[in-house]
């Protein structure tokens, strides 16, 4: 059943550039599907279209079959969670404060959260693995402990539908390695996971669906073994690679430049 | 890195803070009414708190009770709301704007209701058009800004704040120009000590009309206290999350205005107690949103009445609150900044 | 060229010598400065306190010889009763206390009166004649008299003046020791909008028309602040305010109801002719008079004030008032 499915979606910006060029795309039920793209290729763009954050100049997003223009925002983030690839947050929050945010499209109007709230929000940061973590100010952890945790929030949420944006970004191979599992998870517990990178990497080692993003335009979709040959890789980073193949986690660069 | 104490440890200091401060609150309120130029004994003031209870309306009140009825009451009251409100506008402010040192008068309101008052002093009125005067300036400052953020198709608080800064310097030299045109006899003056802040001249309507926007605002700003502060976390992410970023954002706005405008009208411009005490408080009573509101609005309280205190009694000619509150915040936050060690922000 | 140069010098010289000729004598004013003056000025520029030194030259007779209009936050109706001519006459002082030097430039005045030390810096510079007038004790009044009569060579009428000054005070010292010093009731003068004493002098003529002024400490500021716990700790038996609108608000602020003053409804508005009477003015020894008949109403009745006011407008303004001009002197001003 898709979860989410992106039809023609066309992004402008003011300056007549277009950000998006007919994008579509879907994902169902325990899927994970990775956006990859080069740097400027639109990434972003397409995740807020995607989480309704910016409206389409044209085409449109469907949430569990809904358009999503006629949802309200708590609507929106009951069906879909938003894992942002740094917290903007403009104070010292501890962790389980972090967490409950996740839990604010469920207090209702004037509610605050319940025992109930803090209860599923101490759970998702035990499945994380994270719940040591608990009583730690967040902003003095490491980048992967704050990820973690920025994904336990949106388990928090209890949200069918999870999207990443560049999640693994400025993390070292371990933290990589712990994010990439978590996602893995999720996938596996039944979510449907969209995620943004630029390492076909991470692609070809959660066996998923992606989506060739450049300057705007899906170039290829598909998955990963049949959409990511390194002809595609080429055309898609305008540079020569070569192509190393291994069957074994952890993460191997499969795809490394080769220098002149 | 510093680790945090255990989280039930934090929030039972937290928590405890919060009562000590309601309780130095209610010890300086007892004083406050004690403390005035005219003589009144502890056994003076105690027979007419237990007379109040049984007085006839019809007599006219005695020296004594207009005292503490109609002068140092209504002044009290005031100078708690005036904090409590100032402090809360501020702490709402800080949260939905991610800054941890904005002040309630950001987008334009001490401006306006400054000019709003000018005006109405320059064209000689009453007490009651003075104030209606800086309260609708204050909202139209806020409104403008508003409006021009609307206009230049900003989308982000940080194009809002820079209308802010834009009308308050408009506002400013607005304020100026009345200035330059009054009266030098009278009117300058007039102004000039509007400005300055202060409560000498408080009645029991005065009172009344403070304290009722304050409380309401109060209310909705602690009804809606959790979705507020997610507004701290960014668009982005609070939308993500299932905030309505705009709406919210309007509601905050209107409602730090009004309690803003409001302490304005009856108390002329009182500046750094809407910044200095929200900052303080998320470190004395920690971030949770309903704790941290009601710990700015009491430390607020507290700390303008205190003032208000030295103002009226320390010196032989009263000092405008104003001057006062500057005079003390200033100094002390720049104190605290030398103190902050911790990464706190960022 | 030689002769060019010695036709410049002899015109320099002539215009010096015929304006020396003009300037026929020299002048100290009272502070210490000389400055000179025509033998008769026949223009006089007012400058600061307008009403005030208006009112000075009323008292001479001189009021024809004003050149320069009261600004319109300090004009009142009855500056052009007693001097119809300064009706559009030009403005030269602003709201900053900003002078118009060029339109007193082109006033060509014979004398400028100031009481303000700046002002006198500020035209000194300019070379215009200046001539500061002090008037800081209340008998220095008499003092003032004498320049100015001096000046315009009314020496009589400042002399006049004078008598009738002392006259008075003699006359209201007779009547006020009648009464028992215990008895003096407590009295202020005051701006209720601000809370200020706005004039030491107010101590001086409450003092001597019997009454105990509450704000008389001894200072040597002009103003002086207080709070309402103060006024309400004073309990003032009379309350004198400077207009009308003060009165109503007096009369009617709750927090008031317990002071003498307003319960006994012994608060009243300071009669304004020329100038405020509360405040320094020409009119200081009807001031006075009036005091006493509102501190001590036995002694000195309503109709002897009256009489006196007559008498005093026509013996030294030489103006005869109606009935109803001398009701709306003594009604004070009406305020905003």
């Amino acid at each position: 059943m898709t979860r989410l499915e992106a039809t023609n979606v066309c992004f402008e910006r003011k300056d007549d550039v277009f950000a998006l060029r007919d994008i579509s795309l879907r994902i169902g039920e325990g899927e994970i599907l990775c956006v990859l793209g080069p740097n400027g290729a639109g990434k972003s763009t397409l995740i807020r279209c995607l989480l309704g954050l910016l409206s389409p100049s044209s085409g449109g997003v469907r949430v569990m079959g809904e358009p999503i223009e006629r949802m309200s925002c708590e609507k929106i983030a009951q069906r879909m969670a938003y894992v942002p690839q740094s917290t903007e947050a403009a104070f010292a929050y501890d962790v389980e404060h972090m967490v409950l945010f996740g839990r604010s499209a469920y207090f209702g109007k004037l509610g605050a959260p319940s025992a109930q709230d803090r209860k599923i929000a101490h759970d998702a940061l035990d499945k994380i693995g994270v719940g040591h973590l608990r009583r730690r100010n967040f902003i003095a952890l490491s980048g992967g402990e704050r990820q973690l945790i920025l994904i336990a929030r949106a388990l928090a949420q209890e949200t069918p539908i999870i999207i990443l944006d560049e999640p693994t970004a400025s993390l070292d191979l371990g933290n990589q390695r712990r994010v990439l599992e978590a996602v893995r998870d999720l996938a596996r517990s039944g979510k449907s996971v969209v995620m943004t990178t630029h390492l076909p990497d991470q692609a070809y080692n959660l066996q998923c669906d992606v989506a060739l993003l450049k300057r705007g335009r899906v170039i290829a979709q598909g998955p990963v073994k049949e959409a990511c040959t390194l002809s595609a890789m080429n055309a898609l980073y305008e540079t020569e690679l070569r192509l190393l193949t291994g069957d074994e986690l952890p993460l191997l660069h499969s795809f490394s430049p080769r220098l002149r | 890195m510093k680790y945090l104490p255990a989280r039930q440890d934090a929030d039972a200091r937290a928590n405890a803070a919060i009562i000590m401060t309601a309780a130095a609150l209610l010890a300086l309120t007892l004083l406050s009414v004690m403390l005035g130029r005219y003589p009144l004994s502890f056994d003076q003031l105690v027979g007419l708190l237990i007379k109040a209870g049984r007085h006839a309306s019809g007599d006219a009140p005695t020296t004594e009770e207009t005292i503490v009825y109609m002068v140092r009451l209504p002044r009290i009251v005031a100078a708690i709301m005036v904090g409590a409100g100032l402090s809360m506008a501020g702490s709402a402010y800080q949260t939905i704007f991610r800054n941890p040192i904005a002040s309630p008068s950001l987008l334009g309101v001490s401006a306006g209701a400054g000019f709003g008052a000018s005006l109405a002093l320059l064209m000689r009125g009453s007490v009651i058009e003075i104030e209606i005067g800086a309260f609708t300036g204050g909202l139209f400052a806020v409104a403008l800004s508003f409006t021009a953020n609307r206009l230049i198709g900003g989308r982000s608080v940080v194009t809002l704040v820079l209308c802010g800064m834009v009308m308050s310097a408009l506002f400013q030299a607005l304020i100026s120009m009345v200035k330059f045109v009054a009266d030098p006899v009278e009117v300058l003056a007039s102004i000039a000590f509007w400005l300055m802040g202060g409560l000498s001249k408080i009645n029991s309507q005065d009172a009344i009309a403070v304290s009722v926007p304050v409380i309401c605002c109060a209310v909705i700003l602690y009804a809606f206290r959790w979705r507020i502060s997610v507004l701290a976390l960014g668009e982005a992410e609070a939308a993500s999350l299932g905030v309505d970023v705009a709406r919210l954002r309007l509601l905050v706005i209107v409602c730090a205005t009004l309690m803003s405008a409001a302490t304005v009208c009856v108390a002329g411009i009182i500046g750094w107690v809407g910044l200095l005490v929200p900052h303080m408080a998320r470190a004395v009573f920690g971030l949770a949103p309903g704790r941290l509101l009601l710990g700015s609005a009491l430390g607020g309280a507290l700390f303008v009445l205190l003032v208000d205190d030295i103002a009226r009694a320390a010196f032989v000619v009263e000092i405008p609150l104003g001057v006062l509150t500057a005079l003390i915040g200033a100094p002390f936050f720049l104190f605290l900044l030398m103190r902050a060690q911790s990464d706190r922000w960022s | 060229m030689r002769l060019r140069e010695l036709a410049t010098l002899v015109a320099f010289f002539a215009v010096v010598g015929v304006a020396g000729c003009a300037q026929a004598r020299v002048v100290t004013d009272m502070s210490g400065r000389s400055v000179a003056l025509p033998d008769q000025p026949m223009r006089v520029v007012t400058i600061g306190a307008v009403p005030v030194l208006n009112s000075f030259l009323f008292a001479l007779g001189e009021q024809d010889k004003i050149v320069n209009g009261p600004p319109p936050e300090l004009a009142r109706k009855f500056q052009y009763v007693f001097a119809p001519n300064l009706t559009g006459k030009p403005i030269v002082q602003g709201a900053e206390k900003g002078l118009s030097v060029e339109t007193i430039v082109t006033l060509k005045p014979d004398v400028i009166l100031t009481m303000d030390v700046a002002t006198v810096q500020a035209l000194a510079a300019f070379n215009l004649p200046v001539v500061l007038l002090r008037w800081t004790a209340p008998d220095d009044v008499k003092a003032l008299m004498a320049l100015l009569g001096d000046i315009f060579g009314k020496q009589s009428a400042a002399r006049d003046y004078g008598a009738y000054f002392d006259k008075t005070t003699q006359r209201i010292a007779a009547i006020v020791a009648q009464i028992d010093a215990a008895h003096r009731p407590r009295v202020l003068y005051a701006n209720l909008r601000r809370l200020t004493q706005p004039h030491r002098i107010a101590d001086w003529w409450i003092a001597r028309a019997g009454g105990r002024s509450v704000t008389d400490n001894g200072r040597t500021e002009e103003s002086y602040t207080f709070s309402l716990e103060q006024f309400l700790a004073w309990d003032p038996q009379i309350l004198i305010v400077a207009d009308r609108a003060e009165l109503e608000m007096a009369l009617h602020e709750p927090r008031f109801q317990n002071v003498s003053a307003v319960r006994d409804k012994h608060v009243y508005v300071a009669p304004a002719g020329a100038h405020l009477w509360a405040n320094r003015t020409i009119e200081q020894p009807l001031t006075l008079i009036w005091a006493t008949s509102i501190i001590l109403p036995q002694q000195l009745p309503a109709e002897a004030v009256r009489a006196d006011i007559d008498d005093f407008y026509q013996r030294f303004f030489h103006v005869k008032l109606s009935a109803e001009q001398i009701d709306e002197i003594l009604a004070g001003a009406p305020g905003r």
